[in-house]
């Protein structure tokens, strides 16, 4: 799976989730192209957007991750690395 | 009080009192209840002729839906069990109906009506046999226990069977809507139960039941010709009788149109009070219990409220912990009613489940608004729970036909280890009609919030099966495998 479709199933997830980010075009563009990273201190979501998250990755790729794993990845990036590993195992 | 009565009691007070009255009517035939208690007679004294004895259980497989009826009639005066084994279903699913019943003969049109090389007696006979008159008198018989078998819902597996006396069915009849001056049409062929069942309550209540038998006229024209007064249909036909309206017109002013069966969208409720008739009913029952509640044409709104509950009938709405819900408050609903079924044959797993301290546990999801007026939420099988938040597939499908492209959504659960259950829905579009995916998602998560879809496929048809519902599982597996 592409790093590029891993991204926007976290945008969808963090849209669904309310977080105000990704409703500024410039960032959501530039995180898309993978030009940008955002760490989950600087995210500050809620338990609900951090379930919308999940849900968002587990339905475009399969992949199962609690919100409470969410932080330990420490940046969205670090995220999309995962993700990446993980379904491709 | 109906206790102790039969049909054939009720038939001859009938053809006494309203001996001309129609019974049956076909574009061919029309038979009073004076011929038709003559014609049971006859036909009951063919049988006993033909070793038809008490105690049997007979198979009807006959195409005639006016012939079906006096089988029927006089099989029950023979003191004989009947199930339709109907035509339209594969030999190999009548055999196994009539195994799990314990059909002893197969009274058919033709040779291959007859299963596994089972006795069966030809209707020509029986016809020609009364046509003749010759036939002795049968003596009186004691009413079979039970008298008629039914197939319920199965939607896994097989049908659930349950079996009534002619007394059961004389309490259903005078629970139901009252059909005594009424004039029935009713499309579906009299081999399917339900069909069976309303055709015996309305002779039961001395109505006329209008027949299509086979007519390919239009809904609008047989409720023209038969002076219909009701017309009864199931949220299938919808489509049928809209295609006759929009060419040739309301239907006649008289008409009375009852929708039930399956859950009635308000998308089509108004559509058709719009084009059809503003005197729309929809109605709740189960085969278990029959009639449980109807509305009248006040109350169609987006709650979709299937009316109030019969006086005869008592349905309760509970929480998991047993205790009765609140208004708006969704729980799960249990029956109880004159007549009603107390167990499935041969399936005591099922019957534990659905009958509980002397009711009837449908599984259906339910609410009572402040009103009283019942709502159906689906079954409690399809709820989903995601993280914790109960989600009924209905509510995401009701808001979903709320949007001007859809023409039908179905919702249904992709499991997660993590989070339960996630909602998903097909949606399919009006003909003509754009729409895309992300803009439907947007539509029902203003909506339904965290209730949402979380993701929504347009296909080009639902697949269904053969009866027209929307076959769920099959989704869920295409979107399981889509998934990652």
């Amino acid at each position: 799976m592409e790093a590029r479709a891993i991204r926007a199933a976290l945008v969808e997830g963090l849209e669904a989730g309310g977080v105000w980010q990704v409703n500024r075009v410039d960032l959501r563009e530039r995180f898309l192209a993978g030009e940008l990273d955002l760490t989950f201190a600087e995210l500050a979501m809620d338990s609900l957007a951090k379930m919308e998250l999940c849900i968002a990755i587990e339905v475009a790729t399969g992949v199962s991750l609690a919100p409470e794993e969410l932080d330990r990845h420490g940046s969205l990036g670090a995220l999309v690395g995962e993700i990446g590993r993980r379904h491709g195992a | 009080m109906s206790i102790g009565h039969t049909f054939r009691t009720r038939l001859a007070e009938h053809a006494q009192r309203r001996g001309d009255v129609p019974a049956l009517v076909t574009a061919a035939t029309s038979v009073s209840y004076g011929e038709l208690a003559h014609r049971a007679h006859a036909w009951a004294d063919a049988l006993h002729a033909r070793g038809v004895a008490p105690g049997a259980v007979v198979g009807l497989t006959v195409r005639s839906e006016v012939d079906h009826l006096v089988a029927t009639l006089a099989l029950f005066e023979r003191g004989v069990a009947v199930v339709a084994l109907a035509s339209r279903e594969p030999a190999a699913a009548r055999a196994r109906l009539a195994r799990r019943v314990g059909v002893t003969l197969v009274v058919g049109d033709r040779a291959d009506d007859a299963v596994e090389d089972g006795r069966w007696l030809d209707v020509a006979h029986v016809r020609a046999a009364v046509a003749d008159g010759r036939a002795a008198a049968a003596p009186p018989a004691a009413p079979a226990i039970p008298a008629l078998y039914l197939t319920g819902s199965g939607t896994t597996g097989e049908p659930k069977i349950v079996g009534y006396t002619q007394d059961d069915l004389a309490a259903h009849a005078d629970c139901h809507i009252d059909f005594t001056d009424e004039r029935v049409l009713r499309p579906a062929h009299v081999e399917y139960n339900n069909s069976k069942r309303m055709r015996l309550y309305t002779l039961w209540q001395g109505g006329t039941c209008i027949l299509a038998d086979g007519a390919t006229d239009s809904l609008v024209a047989l409720c023209v010709r038969h002076r219909a007064t009701w017309l009864e249909l199931s949220p299938m036909h919808g489509a049928d009788l809209l295609a006759a309206v929009r060419s040739e017109g309301r239907l006649p002013e008289r008409v009375k149109l009852r929708i039930g069966g399956a859950r009635a969208p308000i998308a089509l409720r108004r559509t058709i009070m719009a084009e059809a008739t503003r005197r729309l009913y929809v109605s709740y029952g189960t085969t278990e219990t029959s009639y449980v509640s109807c509305t009248d044409p006040t109350m169609h709104d987006e709650r979709e409220s299937v009316g109030l509950v019969g006086e005869s009938v008592t349905a309760l709405v509970l929480r998991a912990d047993g205790s009765e819900a609140a208004p708006d408050e969704v729980g799960e609903i249990r029956l109880r009613a004159p007549g009603m079924a107390t167990s499935y044959v041969g399936d005591a797993v099922a019957t534990a489940r659905h009958f509980r301290e002397g009711w009837f546990v449908p599984g259906d999801l339910a609410s009572f608004d402040r009103e009283r007026r019942l709502i159906i939420h689906g079954r409690a099988d399809d709820m989903m729970i995601l993280n914790g938040i109960n989600i009924f597939p209905v509510e995401i499908e009701r808001v979903l036909e709320t949007h001007p492209a859809v023409a039908a959504a179905a919702a249904f659960p992709l499991a997660s280890p993590v989070h339960g259950q996630i909602p998903m829905a097909a949606v399919e579009l009006r003909e003509g009609a754009a729409s895309s995916a992300a803009e439907l998602l947007a539509w029902v998560r203003r909506e339904l919030g965290v209730r949402a879809p979380r993701r929504i496929e347009v296909v080009p048809a639902m697949p269904r099966n053969a009866q027209g519902k929307i076959l769920k599982r099959e989704l869920a597996q295409r979107f399981a495998r889509a998934a990652g």
